[in-house]
């Protein structure tokens, strides 16, 4: 058992894995009581929201004192207990995983009060926060686990969760299906997962160790030279990656999390912005050693997957008209850009492991608040998410329109909120990678393209939902919702807003650790300030189509035709899957099996069945029920053995 | 001087008399009777070989067996007197109801 640089529990390994059992416990106790108690139904929101706040002290407690290592020098401590065969269960807790887990549970924290406003009338509202609970200890308990068999287990919670969150108002037929759908789309994805843990394992499973997270980020070098090939390694990357694209909802099985939205709002919060989607970046960024050693059409993989990504989402966000879904594909697309930052840094053989998470972290922020300024505006105005029965609202809910105001510019990268730092750093760097490396270019326009998008997106929502009129008798009485749930959106406002202060500290927290050689590229200044003309044009266009109404959308939108009904429609992947392959492939596949099953397997049991009927409807007539006819043969029975033991034996 | 053997042939003639009758029978009663005559067969045999050997419990046995038998032949009798009540008659050959 490798137990490196460890030799007792101290009180770090102790909170480490209190940061994920504390709000895993809370899941039975928060079912108890509130089934049992009406207090306990009302508490149960605050003990949801304590058991987060402990696990975010204590993040924060290892962060504070963290050099992360009981040896100095070392930039992580790992806890390992056997657990079966060669396999070990335990913390792993770096830079890396600790800002996750100061992430998730910082973000979480604030998405559980939120709900404490926005679940309050639900009469199930334990269940939901004891669900909540599960979630979050799900995902902290993925992002510290020291093995990658404790982070499938967790990966799967995680996953548990999402579909009980999504079909939380199960009585609405959309949300039941909506969670099946969530459901097994990543199950698609997580069969990828295990065949490349699968495949890793076969690589490892000769040291003392496997699959453990500090053999793979430390060990790969040895690994390869002891008899496998980087093309191994190349596939068990894109098979993983595979798990990635159904977790962090890239194409082609990014079509999962539109449809999740028929869940709470806040359950949409956590998925996007805290526990869900970012735990597939995490995998990448937690194992990234296997793509830098691995061939580099695996990173190439990461790359376009990311940038594809990026760039599709965008064009599908323009047409959609429920806010939650506007905010979905927008989600879509900036996991998009985090994994082609990853696939950069694999592309040129540096780590980017920083750019990647100082967006996902300010992503986490931004969405965090988008989607709870959201769920305000869905709490007051009753459910209605059609954007076009909305406007007006600036004025009926000043302080929830200006934190989605300071979320919308975060998201678009208007200087000098966070947004700007993070994501213009993102296609800066790409660039970079162009100049390195000529395959890197259609990355670098598909994310500039992105950028543009984002913003008509992001500000065509805003647009339509803030100015104008009110288009409904609800938007007409909306009102700014109770300080439980404004205390959050301002945290988060302000969180987007100074977070970029941060940029150059948080590269630097990674920067030890993964040594990344690069922080100011040597580009031309036009191309660094490219994207942000770019989102000033966008800006003036969602300006000019949705708030002056200068323009009109739908003129456009006939003129192109083919091209709005393929967008629409969302590239025809939901009909791709659901009316081809679910219903002209799998569905014959399954009527295939049902009639191997009914009549090969099942034929022969009862094939067997009917052999003996047929046989005893002869034999039976033995029994004719006189009873001389038995005493008859009973005796010609016994002389026969008789005779046949005498003559065995030889004679008497 | 009746010997051993004579005895034993005895016991064998019953025995094959017992067999014969129930293979033939056409009535219950002949059937319970050569029972009774299979059981004696036996009952002689172990005599036979008793005396032979000069050992009391053989002598002990048979009495044993002989209650054994009537015992028997009283439950036969009973299942056919309520078979006869019943007016299925003690033919064997007409009694099939457990047939298939």
């Amino acid at each position: 058992m490798v137990i490196n640089s460890l030799i007792n529990i101290n009180q770090y390994v102790i909170a480490a894995f209190l940061i994920f059992l504390v709000p895993v416990i809370m899941f039975p106790l928060i079912l108890l009581i509130g089934k049992f108690s009406e207090t306990g139904k009302r508490i149960s929101g605050i003990l949801a929201t304590t058991g987060i706040f402990i696990s975010f002290i204590l993040s924060w407690f290892i962060y504070s004192n963290g050099t992360f290592s009981f040896n100095p020098g070392d930039y992580y401590f790992n806890f390992e207990f056997p657990w079966f065969g060669n396999i070990t269960w335990g913390v792993f807790v770096d830079p890396l995983a600790i800002t996750m887990a100061l992430m998730v549970s910082g973000v979480s924290f604030l998405i559980h009060m939120f709900a404490i406003g926005y679940m309050g009338k639900d009469p199930n509202k334990h269940v939901y926060f004891a669900e909540t609970s599960l979630f979050t200890g799900g995902m902290l308990g993925l992002v510290l686990s020291a093995n990658l068999v404790m982070f499938f287990l967790f990966w799967e919670l995680v996953g548990l969760c999402s579909y009980l969150l999504i079909g939380f108002w199960y009585f609405k037929p959309n949300a039941a299906s909506a969670a099946k759908k969530a459901f097994i789309v990543t199950r698609v994805g997580d069969v990828l997962l295990i065949l490349g843990l699968a495949v890793l394992y076969w690589m490892t499973f000769s040291s003392n160790d496997p699959l453990s997270i500090y053999n793979l980020n430390t060990q790969i070098p040895l690994i390869i030279s002891r008899m496998h090939s980087n093309l191994d390694l190349a596939i068990a990357g894109a098979l993983i990656l595979g798990g990635v694209a159904g977790k962090s909802s890239q194409f082609p099985l990014h079509v999962w999390i539109p449809d999740a939205m028929e869940g709470p709002t806040t359950v949409s919060a956590l998925i996007h912005a805290a526990t869900m989607v970012t735990a597939g970046i995490y995998l990448v960024a937690r194992i990234y050693p296997i793509y830098l050693y691995a061939l580099p059409w695996a990173g190439l993989l990461v790359l376009y997957m990311g940038a594809f990504t990026a760039f599709l989402a965008g064009t599908i966000g323009i047409v959609v008209n429920d806010v939650k879904r506007i905010l979905a594909y927008s989600t879509i697309s900036q996991l998009g850009y985090m994994l082609a930052a990853l696939g950069v840094g694999i592309v040129l053989g540096e780590s980017t492991v920083g750019y990647s998470l100082y967006h996902l972290v300010v992503h986490a922020f931004l969405k965090a608040l988008l989607f709870l300024s959201a769920g305000s505006i869905l709490f007051m105005l009753l459910d209605v998410r059609d954007i076009r029965k909305m406007g007006g609202l600036w004025k009926k809910m000043p302080i929830t329109i200006s934190a989605m105001f300071i979320g919308a510019l975060t998201l678009i990268g208007f200087p000098p909120l966070a947004g700007y730092f993070s994501k213009d750093a993102i296609i800066s760097l790409s660039y970079y990678g162009y100049l390195h490396n000529t395959a890197l270019f259609w990355a670098w326009f598909l994310l500039l393209i992105g950028a543009f998008l984002t913003t008509v997106y992001t500000f065509r929502m805003f647009f339509v939902v803030a100015l104008g009129k009110p288009k409904s008798y609800a938007a007409e009485n909306a009102k700014d919702p109770p300080w439980v749930m404004i205390i959050p959106l301002i945290v988060l406002s302000g969180l987007s807003i100074i977070y970029g202060l941060f940029q150059t500290d948080f590269y630097n927290f990674f920067n030890g650790v993964y040594q990344m050689t690069t922080m100011h590229f040597d580009i031309p200044w036009y191309i660094e300030w490219l994207p942000f003309i770019l989102v000033l044009f966008g800006l003036l266009v969602a300006y000019l189509f949705y708030a002056s109404y200068k323009l009109n959308p739908d003129t456009v939108a006939r003129k192109s035709g083919i091209f709005y009904r393929i967008v629409k429609n969302k590239y025809y992947l939901d009909v791709l899957f659901t009316n081809i392959i679910a219903e002209r492939f799998m569905v014959i596949l399954a009527k295939l099996f049902y009639a191997i099953d009914k009549y090969v397997v099942d034929g022969i049991v009862n094939g067997v069945g009917i052999i003996f009927r047929i046989l005893s409807e002869y034999f039976r007539k033995i029994q004719t029920g006189i009873v001389q006819y038995y005493a008859a043969i009973m005796l010609a029975g016994l002389i026969a053995i008789l005779i046949t033991v005498f003559i065995l034996i030889g004679g008497i | 001087m009746i010997q051993l053997w004579m005895v034993l042939f005895l016991s064998t003639l019953y025995f094959s008399i017992g067999i014969m009758g129930i293979l033939v029978a056409r009535g219950g009663i002949k059937l319970l009777m050569s029972v009774e005559i299979i059981i004696n067969a036996a009952n002689i045999n172990i005599l036979a070989w008793a005396l032979n050997i000069n050992d009391s419990n053989g002598i002990f046995f048979v009495l044993l067996s002989i209650a054994i038998a009537a015992a028997e032949s009283v439950i036969g009798f009973a299942i056919l007197v309520s078979l006869h009540r019943k007016g299925k008659g003690i033919n064997l050959a007409k009694l099939t109801d457990l047939r298939w």
